[in-house]
Order: C-alpha cells, then structure tokens, then sequence
C-alpha cells in the first residue's frame, strides 16, 4: 500500500462516518480499516462526532399521546421476544397456499407410490412370464391341467427345481378365499406351495410353486379353496390334480 | 438502574423498566428525528415506532458497542431516514436560527459533563461556516451521500468533499481535541 493511498483512504473517512461515501468507497475502507490501525484511531474519533451530533441538538419534548399509544401498543404485544402473531390476509393466504401445495404433494406421492408398486408388480409378471418363455423353450415338462370350466399346464423343470401353473379362464375363489397349491409326496402327504388368484379382467393366469424342497421329493400338484391366509392342510376338495 | 440493567428487564418483558427507558430518552431520541424531519406528527410516529423497536429487538443489544443512547439514536435515525427515502420527504434544511426557546432548552455546562460536551458540540456546528455545517447536516441528518448532495446543491462533488472533509476537521479539532488537548 502506498502512502498516497493511505492518504486517500484516511480522507475518507469523515464522509463514511457521517454515511455520505458511495457503496464502492465505502467497501473499500472497510477493508482497508481491517489492517490499518491509524485509520482505526482515525476512525474512533470522527465516530464521536458523528454519534455527537445524533444528540447535540436542542432538546424537544414529545407530546404525552406518545406514550399513551406505546402503552396500548405494549399491551397488545405483551413480551418483547414473542410478539403476538397477527394473520393478516397476506399470510392467510400464503398459508392456504401452503396447505395447497402440502396436499398436493400429498397426492403426488401417493400417486408415485401406487405407480411404484403397479411397476413391482408388472416387473414381477414379466419376469415370471420370461420364466416360463424360458420353461417352453427348454422342453420343460409340460403336465395337462383341466376342471369343470378352465385347462392349463403344469410346466416342471426338475433339474432347476422350477414349477409353474398356467391357467386358462380359471373363475375367481369366493371372496376372502384364495387359491393354494399342495404338492404330494409319494406318501399322499400335502406340503403348502402358495397362494393364488387369477390376475383380473386376463383369461391367463400363472402361479409358482413355492418350496424349499426339491420337486422331486414329490409325485404331484393339487389346488383347493382355502381362507384368504392359506391353510396348513388343505379343508377344501381340490378343483384340480396332477400327477407327474 | 443504570441504563443496561433496564435493557436487560425489556428482554424479559418488563413493561416498567422499558417506560423507564422511554421517559429517559423519548425527548433526546424526539429531538433527533424531528430534526430530520422539520414535522412533528410525523416525528412522533417515528418516536412510537423507535420505541416499538427497543421492546422487540432489546435483545440484539450489545454493549460492547455503545451505550443504550446511542443504539437507539441510531435506532431512530436509521428508522427515519427510511422513512425519508420511502416517502421521499425531503424537509427544509434547517438554517441554524432555531428558536431562542429551545437553545435556551441546551443544558449549561454545569448541568452534567455529558449533557455540557452535546451543548459545546452543539455550538461548534453552529460556529461552523454555512457551506460546510450544510453538507454535513445534509449528509447525516438526511442520508445524502456526497453525489447525492453535490446534485442537490448544484456543485462540483470535489467541492462537496472539501466542504464536508473541512467542516468535520473543524469539528474535531474545536470539540473534540479541546476536551482532549
């Protein structure tokens, strides 16, 4: 910094104390006053004056309505650090406008979270369907199914271990009640393999079979009607049997 | 109770100690706005505004930087002169002849040490000369900064800064470095 500068800045600073520098000479002696402890005591001293003249002045006396009115103002803000809150139509309606956008982000949500879940599920269907695409094509064993109105396939891939019902114009169980699939072993035991319901307003509807065992465990598929939950054995007769 | 301890009780809410500090300073804080202003009603609403300030913003008081005076007067001067720019009211300078009356009202030197150094400083603004005491009542009185004052007045801004630079030198060396020779 060169003195002239310095110069210039200390010249300054009567104006910047009475607030009559511009913002860009204002800025910049306040920079130059971080570091500058001359300009500081330079400083200290016009603000005296500049403070003085706040109150050398001849005195004038305020009328008494004054202090009425700033009663009656304290009595309607009671504490200084919580004022009473007054709604006017400003932030009544801000506030509408905030509910409105709450709901409808609500909605939007709610909306995301069902398409969400309707994509799972049609992720689910397609990659069961490529399963069994995959099943068909691997001349997987395919057993013949059929009832009163409906037919389908049980395809079995036994080195896998996969198994899926297929079904056509399978009716829908009785409301509250679902479909549930047994396997059977060779002993004429039946071993819970999941639950199903046909898929709506579609004539086709796929089912896996759901074990930890290995299918060969067993000779064969039977499904009845069971409550909503399943069942641990089955209660009802079977609509369909097959024997592989 | 001195002056902070009052503040103190206004943070907590005490209605009492808030009055006590309006009775103290309504006329000094009155005086100041009322000078940049030139009316009275309108002077007033500042007044109550100021005060309203103090109540909810007693908080962000901090000592270390001025007494209780000071941060209101500067309370109030900030509060007027935004007065002043919203409404564009700009009052009539005053020419220094105020009334007998109320010089009569600046306390004698004897009065207290602090009132006494406002009336000599007082004296020394009215002893400046007419050209530079207007530039600087232009500036800080009315918030005009020096372009702002150099157009007003129809003058050169080097000129409007000598004037100002001039008049506070004055200042300083007739107030200020006479009580602190």
């Amino acid at each position: 910094m060169t003195q002239g500068s310095h110069d210039s800045f200390t010249e300054n600073i009567p104006a910047y104390v009475l607030g009559a520098l511009g913002w860009a000479e204002a800025t910049a002696l306040r920079a130059h006053l971080e570091t500058c402890q001359v300009c500081q005591a330079e400083l200290a001293r016009y603000q005296q004056i500049s403070n003085g003249l706040a109150t050398a002045l001849p005195l004038r006396i305020p009328s008494r309505s004054v202090r009425t009115k700033l009663l009656t103002s304290l009595e309607e803000t009671k504490t200084p650090a919580h004022p009473k809150t007054r709604w006017g139509f400003g932030q009544f309606a801000a506030g509408a406008l905030a509910l409105v956008l709450i709901g409808t982000n609500l909605i939007a949500f709610l909306q995301i979270r069902d398409l969400r879940q309707q994509h799972m599920q049609l992720a689910d269907q397609i990659e069961k369907h490529h399963t069994i695409l995959g099943m068909l094509a691997a001349n997987t064993e395919m057993h013949p199914v059929s009832g009163d109105d409906f037919s389908g396939n049980l395809l079995l891939d036994r080195e896998k271990n996969l198994a899926y019902l297929l079904t056509w114009n399978l009716p829908p169980p009785p409301q509250d009640q679902v479909y549930q699939i047994w396997l059977i072993d060779p002993n004429g035991e039946e071993t819970a393999a999941g639950l199903f319901r046909p898929e709506v307003d579609r004539p086709f509807t796929s089912a896996a079979l759901d074990t930890s065992r290995a299918f060969v465990e067993f000779v064969g598929i039977k499904v009845t009607i069971e409550p909503s939950s399943g069942s641990d054995k089955p209660t009802g007769e079977p609509i369909l049997r097959v024997d592989y | 109770m001195d002056d902070t301890e009052l503040i103190s009780k206004v943070v907590n809410g005490d209605q009492r100690a808030f009055l006590a500090l309006y009775d103290r300073y309504s006329s000094r804080v009155y005086t100041l706005i009322f000078h940049m202003l030139n009316d009275e009603m309108l002077a007033e609403e500042i007044l109550q505004e100021t005060f309203l300030r103090l109540w909810s913003r007693a908080g962000q008081y901090i000592p270390e930087r001025g007494s209780p005076l000071t941060w209101l007067l500067a309370i109030a001067r900030r509060t007027t002169l935004e007065r002043l720019r919203f409404e564009s009211h700009r009052p009539v300078l005053s020419d220094g002849n105020e009334p007998s009356t109320l010089l009569e009202s600046i306390p004698e030197p004897e009065s207290t040490s602090e009132e006494a150094r406002w009336r000599s400083l007082y004296l020394a603004v009215q002893s400046l000369p007419e050209e530079q005491r207007k530039v600087i009542e232009l500036a800080y009185y009315q918030g005009l900064s020096q372009s702002e004052i150099a157009e007003m007045l129809n003058l050169p801004l080097g000129t409007v800064k000598t004037r100002l630079r001039a008049g506070m030198m004055r200042l300083r060396h007739q107030w200020l470095e006479n009580e602190n020779p």
